[in-house]
């Protein structure tokens, strides 16, 4: 009897806990409504879209489901919940985590591709293969490179959401006033292209900048502040790589590692950067380059320009006039330089109760109208190669600039163990910037944490 | 014919009112020590799958590089925290608020409760106005107007902000328990020291600093464990940085616990952080001999 109780205690209790469930709809028999939820993130507020764009997808399936629903099938409606997180990489990457591990987890989720490594080890994600065989029209539209940002162990587990680069922003009219010609501002980008224009050509030129007045001391180049994909630009510039191929482990470049290491205690030490540089506030950072106070911020992205549009007041034209784009320029004369992308994807619940139509959500969530939409309105990078066809699109000059810079991109590798690594090397630059430590005692205490703390995940060459 | 003794437990009226605090104590003290010992014989990461790696895994603390530094700034924060806030400004607070009259002196004592309830985000972005390292910052656009150069004190002298940042709200307990204490000596012993012609600083050591001496021992206590375990600021202010200079063991745990997803690492290191905790309550209840200051009554009054 109390066992019987129980059960309908259970029974009774249990699909109103479920995150995605069907239930009548009361205003219209016969059909039912199918609860569904996403969590995304700006992190910057200018990345809304990512948000409308799968409330956008959920009512486009439902217009395909009340097509398809004439026959057996009853028509259907999505309740789709959509949360917008503005919060760091990092800590929604916690909240992720622990939703998952607590059964929480929502039936969409768009983040760092970077997750994918994280949450598919896990078992937490859905492999989306079969499902983008069966679209093969779907998938080929997208520009090829960005599947290896989302497949981990040769399975794909997200679809690209949209994609950036980053690169390095230069103020062209402190560049006029250190004496450079309106043509050398120009043409900068192409010597960065050919490599004839390095890292430390750029250390040189902020040294200069420093010496002539032309910025205050320690003002000449900032970065940003927070630990992130970009720090590995700098190991791939000196000719590091990251990954291991052939067994999948992280590697720690210590040659490109104590270039970078080297660079960056140049960069201080000369008074380019400020020692308590990453104790700067994100606001302080963008408010010196904008107001024109600082010569480069080094490891910028292609968003930010957006960001600094809404947030900080600078108007198009102005950008236009007084703001340079490179690439991050190679460490080694003559090489190419490097971008790192950050793609976002948006993944599906392995639990999720209709992992196909949470795959369709975000599949009509990236139709190429969408697609351009959040494109234009976040500084970000179309996903799919129609999208790039797109009129308004193609006439955005500084989107053009960014769809150059992408020759030169690389992904971070996929691996659960990356978050930790991009920590200890952060960590490393910080103790050179603060002048904790020398470059080569940084690199000892790379090697010797990273080893500690990631074991067999990690090979040091 | 005697009456047999009931082997049923006898269920009293001080049981009942005992076990709201007891259910409180089990459920949010000892259980979670509970599951922090289990775990830290495991090797959990983000999969929260255990496994059972045993006392290696217990041990593996020790083979940390970073771990020395770690504690030195643990035992650097509590104490110059403590010594320098928690109880000294604490109780320059209460000296001097209890000398001024009460409105004024309440009125002072209200002002230095409100970091303790200002939200710990806002009340950090505060201090980063204040210390914004750019000529955005109060401080430095004061040191600009005065002629002065921009100071950046959250690289150059983080623990002078850490400190402070806690301090300052660590203080208001210590002035509180500290101003109920001073006011509760009877007004004849400083009255008499008065009419002896004892000044302020004698009457401060002699008759309040000996009448005041349990609460100061048992603030000092209290908080040392508090701060023991207390890393938010912190992590707000300067996440530990620069390179580890601030990185306390709690916040070390946190980072490797939460940011790092190393559950099984980080319940090991929590059991070393219990360990701490429990052996220097041990030697301080010891050394001050706060257990028999704090003897019950002689005197039992029946009901």
């Amino acid at each position: 009897m109390l066992a019987r109780g129980a059960l309908l205690l259970v029974l009774a209790v249990v699909p109103g806990a479920c995150s995605c469930d069907s239930s009548g709809s009361p205003g219209s028999p016969g059909s039912h409504t199918v609860r569904m939820t996403a969590w995304t993130i700006g992190p910057e507020p200018s990345s809304y879209t990512r948000k409308t764009n799968l409330l956008a997808g959920a009512r486009r399936v439902e217009r395909e489901l009340a097509a398809a629903g004439q026959g057996r099938r009853r028509p259907r409606t999505i309740d789709l919940t959509v949360d917008f997180a503005t919060t760091t990489n990092d800590a929604y990457a916690r909240k992720l985590v622990f939703a998952f591990a607590s059964g929480n987890a929502p039936d969409i989720v768009c983040g760092g591709h970077e997750l994918v490594g994280q949450l598919a080890a896990a078992g937490r994600l859905a492999p989306l293969d079969r499902l983008l065989a069966a679209r093969p029209a779907f998938a080929n539209d997208f520009f090829p490179v960005l599947w290896t940002a989302v497949r981990h162990r040769g399975q794909v587990y997200g679809v690209p959401q949209d994609n950036e680069v980053r690169l390095t922003y230069l103020r062209a009219d402190l560049l006029r006033r250190l004496g450079w010609s309106d043509a050398a501002v120009r043409d900068l980008p192409d010597r960065v292209a050919a490599g004839a224009f390095t890292l430390d050509d750029l250390a040189d030129l902020a040294e200069q900048a420093v010496a002539r007045r032309v910025v205050a001391r320690s003002s000449a180049i900032w970065h940003r502040t927070r630990t992130g994909t970009d720090w590995f630009a700098f190991l791939i510039a000196y000719g590091g790589r990251l990954q291991d191929m052939a067994t999948g482990r992280l590697v720690v470049p210590r040659r490109a590692t104590l270039d970078t290491l080297r660079l960056f205690d140049r960069l201080t030490d000369r008074g380019a950067t400020p020692p308590g540089m990453v104790s700067y506030p994100n606001r302080t950072v963008y408010a010196g380059f904008v107001d024109g106070k600082v010569l480069a911020f080094l490891t910028g992205g292609s968003w930010h320009k957006l960001e600094w549009q809404t947030g900080f007041h600078i108007d198009d034209p102005t950008f236009a006039a007084e703001v340079q784009t490179i690439a991050i320029p190679t460490g080694r004369r003559g090489q190419p330089p490097v971008s790192v992308s950050h793609p976002l994807a948006c993944m599906v619940n392995a639990r999720a109760a209709d992992v196909e139509l949470a795959f369709r959500v975000i599949q009509r969530s990236l139709d190429p109208d969408l697609d351009v939409a959040h494109a234009l309105g976040s500084s970000h990078l179309v996903v799919r190669q129609s999208s790039g066809e797109d009129a308004a699109y193609r006439r955005d000059p500084f989107l053009r600039r960014m769809m150059q810079l992408l020759r030169f991109t690389h992904f971070a590798p996929s691996h659960a163990k990356l978050p930790q690594l991009q920590r200890i090397l952060f960590e490393g630059i910080r103790g050179v910037e603060v002048g904790a430590l020398s470059p080569d005692e940084a690199l000892e205490f790379i090697d010797k944490v990273a080893r500690a703390r990631l074991g067999d995940d990690v090979v040091v060459e | 014919m005697a009456r047999r003794p009931s082997l049923r437990p006898r269920i009293r009226p001080w049981h009942i009112l005992l076990l709201p605090a007891a259910l409180l104590i089990v459920f949010f003290y000892l259980l979670p020590a509970a599951v922090n010992l289990v775990l830290a014989f495991s090797d959990m990461d983000d999969s929260f799958a255990f496994h059972f790696a045993g006392a290696a895994s217990l041990l593996r603390p020790l083979g940390d590089p970073m771990l020395g530094t770690i504690l030195r700034n643990t035992a650097v924060f509590v104490v110059a925290t403590l010594t320098v806030m928690n109880v000294g400004f604490a109780l320059l607070l209460a000296l001097l608020t209890t000398e001024l009259p009460d409105r004024i002196g309440g009125a002072f004592r209200v002002l230095w409760l409100l970091p303790r309830a200002t939200p710990s985000v806002v009340y950090v972005l505060l201090w980063f106005f204040l210390l914004d390292p750019t000529d955005y910052g109060l401080v430095n656009r004061v040191a600009g107007a005065l002629g002065g150069q921009s100071y950046d004190l959250l690289t150059s002298h983080p623990w002078l902000v850490v400190v402070l940042l806690n301090g300052c709200v660590g203080a208001s307990m210590g002035m509180v328990v500290f101003t109920a204490a001073i006011k509760s000596i009877p007004p004849q012993l400083l009255l008499a020291a008065k009419v002896d012609g004892a000044g302020a600083l004698q009457r401060i050591r002699h008759v309040i600093l000996p009448q005041i001496a349990w609460p100061v021992m048992f603030v000092t206590l209290y908080q040392a464990l508090s701060l023991l375990t207390s890393y938010e600021y912190i992590l707000l202010a300067t996440d530990g940085g620069p390179f580890y200079q601030t990185e306390v063991l709690s916040l070390y745990i946190f980072h490797d616990a939460i940011a790092d997803f190393e559950f099984g690492y980080g319940a090991a290191l929590s059991l070393g952080l219990m360990a701490i905790g429990t052996a220097l309550a041990v030697v301080y209840w010891r050394l001050s001999g706060l257990g028999s200051r704090s003897a019950p009554p002689r005197i039992e009054v029946d009901g």
